[in-house]
């Protein structure tokens, strides 16, 4: 049998590539990341690499799916001096997996992975027809990060990843992180300070329909399950109706709370979200409006109160990855909101997750 | 009110309320090197967005050119889109007053509207203090209503136990302790609140950080510059004011006080206070056994020609202000009985450290033969700057035959796990300062306790009349602070 590597020759060569791009001193890796995408979908994890680079240390292992038939493997490093100058390195692994599959085979890629310090999937690849190999991966990884507005422009349905992720991971306790919930942070916090008086936790619970525009489905999908679980709406999914996608939800009352969305032109900055809006109607007919507008910032208007502006640049695909790769920790509105949308799906409490979630 | 579930789990604790926060002597370098940018940066942050900044200096600015200043003052922020930074200064205002004019004082309501919570910010020398709190008291400006009424000082608080004391009053007249926020920007370093970290975040040092196993701490804080452009300042000052009661000692307090309950502002600052009031005092008589102090001579740093600080501009000839002091230092507690603290600052030194060594003693009985008998204790070194981190030196055997054994060091740089910038530290403080949290700020007791400290050693200097030491650029220090270190076998790290 051909063997694809050694991993005592691929540690030696790592070990010297990284001595000869940093001679004096570099520092130790502190993760590991394996990066896992398909030949012809283009994806921003280069991008997202370059924003570590210099910042944190870790060994990469990127798997590419090809056309060819063989598995092939290289490596490479790269280094950049910390303001200490000292290398930042990231020591690189890069697996072509071909038609034999041998290059995504946990039994290649794992021997490569640095021991007792964590490991991070960075997943840019179809999730839902790779739901069997996510699974089976689970035990060699610390925390699976997926981005579902990229899946979603490879044809994936926000619902159905939802439920992927509900069953497979946050049901078994397992930490995944989908990069657009972290994207919509920044929506969320002004959406919730727009109701922080008095007359404004009542507005709440007379949210008779939504409306929201956005250049991402599951962004906006999302951003409604957030507000239903956090309102405690029961989640009736998706319902047919002309000229947009339509989701219905049961408030409190058992009233019909009907949310709209609407997508929008992308603006192709990848940290501004500008033509994001999102109306609320109330059962006294009166209006809420998050209203984005070009140049990083939102106009709010609520019914009674001064309108404001705020700041609102949704962060880089690299800022985001930077802060996953330094927490293994789940966000528990995430869990909440995702498990919202798979009722039938029972939440275990992750072992490892226990205090301070969020 | 009502709980909002729209904000569970989104409280991150560190997003500030609305606020204004009026700048007092807002034309100086410290609103534009350090405030407005680091306002600048919470902002970006998201950790500031409802706000107002108000400028209030004599000089006749208006709304218009301090918000033009003020653009000047984010030219470090150039990659930030210009409607990003119009929206930050749109929120600037100006009063153009002295600090003694009531009617600049009684614009300040107006700009309050709409905000519940103000701060103000002292950033004027000392002798401004008083007026400016004393107007913001008689005019009811100090009060909260509805909201939170805060004031930042700037360092140095006095410059002895008495104007300390004199300072406080006349804040705590006017305000009470939780808001009054003293602020010292060395604790705003990350590398200074990594010290707990370190300390109480890992399990493996707490049960040998003690008088059984330690032999005693070193503290230096080593400046290679001479006073430069300050001479005006330091001349008053020296380096126990400038260095020793504030900055050392929060070192001090942070290496060797007892583990706080939780990380609550008085918990902590109750652990700290103790410290300091446990430090042993220093009678007159003992300052000559117990401290040293020295002035830096003429010679060379980095190759270059370097004048005696006497002969420096602005420095009286017959100055004896101290540019270097090292003390010995004992903490009257159960856990510290006996080990003493060594601290060091100075002026002029071959290189720019700020570290604390902690050096434990030898084993009980040693069995191995040693290639480095004068290394044989185990040390722990918590690098602050540069090159933050952690250096355990530990003894391992020599290859061969012999059982002989050489110190190696067990090296983390903080740095390499962590290659980016660390924030600011005033933006940290500031960002504390809004939402509350007094933890990384000096109350009024720890500033008592280690001025009636420091007091009592400058009136000891005081009587003592023989000539300070000197010590040549580039080196360590003078000689006599190897002897007081050195009378009991032990020896300063190099610098």
């Amino acid at each position: 049998m051909k063997a694809l590597f050694s991993p005592s020759q691929v540690e030696q060569e790592l070990r010297m590539l990284q001595r000869e791009l940093s001679p004096s001193e570099a520092r130790a890796s502190l993760f590991n990341l394996v990066i896992f995408s398909r030949e012809g979908l283009a994806n921003p994890s280069d991008k997202a690499l370059a924003h570590l680079l210099g910042k944190r240390a870790a060994r990469i292992i990127q798997i590419q799916s090809t056309r060819a038939t063989e598995s092939t493997m290289s490596v490479t490093a790269r280094c950049f001096p910390d303001r200490e100058n000292r290398g930042v390195c990231f020591q690189e692994v890069m697996i072509q997996n071909g038609h034999d599959n041998a290059g995504v085979a946990p039994g290649t890629w794992a021997p490569l992975l640095i021991r007792d310090i964590p490991v991070y999937v960075l997943w840019y690849d179809k999730l839902l027809t790779n739901r069997e190999y996510l699974v089976q991966i689970r035990d060699q990884v610390d925390k699976i990060v997926f981005d579902s507005r990229w899946n979603e422009s490879t044809g994936e349905s926000p619902e159905a990843i939802c439920a992927v992720i509900a069953q497979d991971f946050v049901a078994k306790g397992f930490l995944v992180s989908d990069l657009a919930w972290k994207r919509g942070l920044a929506l969320r916090r002004i959406t919730a300070t727009l109701f922080d008086s008095d007359e404004g936790v009542a507005k709440l619970s007379q949210i008779s329909s939504l409306e929201l525009t956005s250049e991402s489905e599951s962004e906006a999908h999302l951003y409604a399950l957030w507000l239903a679980s956090r309102l405690d709406w029961h989640w009736a999914g998706r319902s047919a109706r002309n000229g947009g996608t339509t989701w219905q939800a049961v408030d409190r009352q058992g009233r019909h709370v009907e949310v709209h969305f609407e997508q929008c032109e992308g603006s192709g900055d990848e940290n501004a979200d500008g033509e994001t809006t999102v109306r609320m109607m109330t059962s006294g007919d009166e209006e809420i409006l998050v209203n984005g507008t070009p140049g990083g910032c939102v106009d709010t208007v609520v019914p009674g109160q001064e309108g404001q502006r705020h700041l609102f640049l949704s962060p880089a695909t690299g800022q985001m990855l930077l802060e996953e790769v330094d927490s293994l920790r789940s966000d528990y509105l995430y869990s909440d909101a995702v498990l919202l949308s798979t009722p039938d799906v029972k939440h275990r409490s992750p072992a490892r997750d226990d205090a301070d979630i969020g | 009110m009502r709980s909002n579930p729209l904000q569970a789990g989104l409280e991150t604790g560190r997003q500030a309320a609305p606020f204004v926060i009026f700048i007092f002597g807002v034309t100086g370098d410290l609103t534009r090197n350090k405030l407005i940018p680091a306002l600048f940066s919470l902002y970006l942050k998201g950790s500031i967005s409802r706000f107002r900044i108000v400028g209030f200096a004599r000089r006749p600015w208006t709304r218009e050119s301090f918000r033009q200043e003020a653009e000047k003052m984010l030219a470090g922020f150039s990659e930030v889109e210009k409607s990003v930074k119009e929206h930050f200064l749109d929120q600037l205002d100006y009063i153009s007053s002295t600090f003694e004019d009531e009617e600049g004082y009684r614009r300040i309501p107006a700009q309050c509207e709409g905000f519940p919570n103000r701060l103000y910010y002292l950033s004027t020398p000392p002798d401004s203090y008083e007026p400016i709190i004393r107007k913001l008291g008689t005019l009811g400006l100090s009060e909260e209503k509805g909201g939170y009424t805060r004031i930042v000082v700037e360092k140095p608080f006095g410059r002895d136990l008495a104007t300390a004391r004199e300072l406080n009053s006349q804040l705590g007249t006017r305000f009470k302790e939780d808001q009054i926020f003293r602020i010292d920007h060395y604790l705003g370093k990350e590398t200074v609140q990594n010290i707990m970290l370190l300390r109480f975040g890992n399990g493996m040092f707490e049960p040998i950080w003690n008088n059984r196993y330690i032999d005693h701490i070193q503290i230096t804080v080593a400046e290679k510059i001479g006073v430069g452009t300050r001479a005006n300042y330091y001349e008053h000052s020296g380096t126990i004011r400038d260095m020793i009661q504030n900055h050392v000692f929060q070192l001090l307090s942070l290496t060797t006080m007892e583990p706080p309950n939780d990380l609550g502002p008085d918990t902590v600052r109750s652990e700290k206070v103790k410290i300091i009031r446990s430090l042993r005092p220093i009678t007159h008589n003992q300052v000559q056994t117990h401290t040293v102090r020295a002035q830096y001579g003429t010679g060379y740093v980095d190759g270059e020609e370097v004048p005696a600080y006497r002969t420096e501009e602005g420095v009286n000839p017959e100055s004896r202000t101290e540019t270097f002091v090292a003390m010995k230092l004992f903490l009257d507690t159960w856990r510290w009985a006996g080990v003493p603290i060594f601290i060091r600052s100075g002026k002029r030194l071959s290189r720019r450290v700020s570290e604390i060594s902690v050096h434990f003693k030898e084993p009980p009985h040693q069995i191995f033969r040693t290639t480095y008998p004068a290394m044989n204790r185990n040390t722990l070194i918590m690098r602050i700057q540069p090159d933050e981190g952690l250096t355990v030196n530990l003894n391992v055997k020599v290859p061969g035959y012999l059982a002989e054994m050489r110190p190696v060091n067990l090296d983390f740089a903080y740095g390499s796990a962590f290659g980016d910038e660390v924030p600011e530290a005033y933006e940290r403080l500031l960002l504390d300062a809004f939402i509350g949290d007094s933890t990384l700020y000096t109350r009024r007791d720890e500033i008592e306790a280690s001025w009636t400290f420091i007091t009592r050693i400058l009136q000891g200097w005081e009587r003592d009349t023989t000539p300070l030491p000197s010590y040549l650029p580039g080196g360590s220090g003078p000689e006599e602070a190897k002897i007081l270190i050195g009378e009991e076998n032990r020896r300063w790290r190099k610098i």
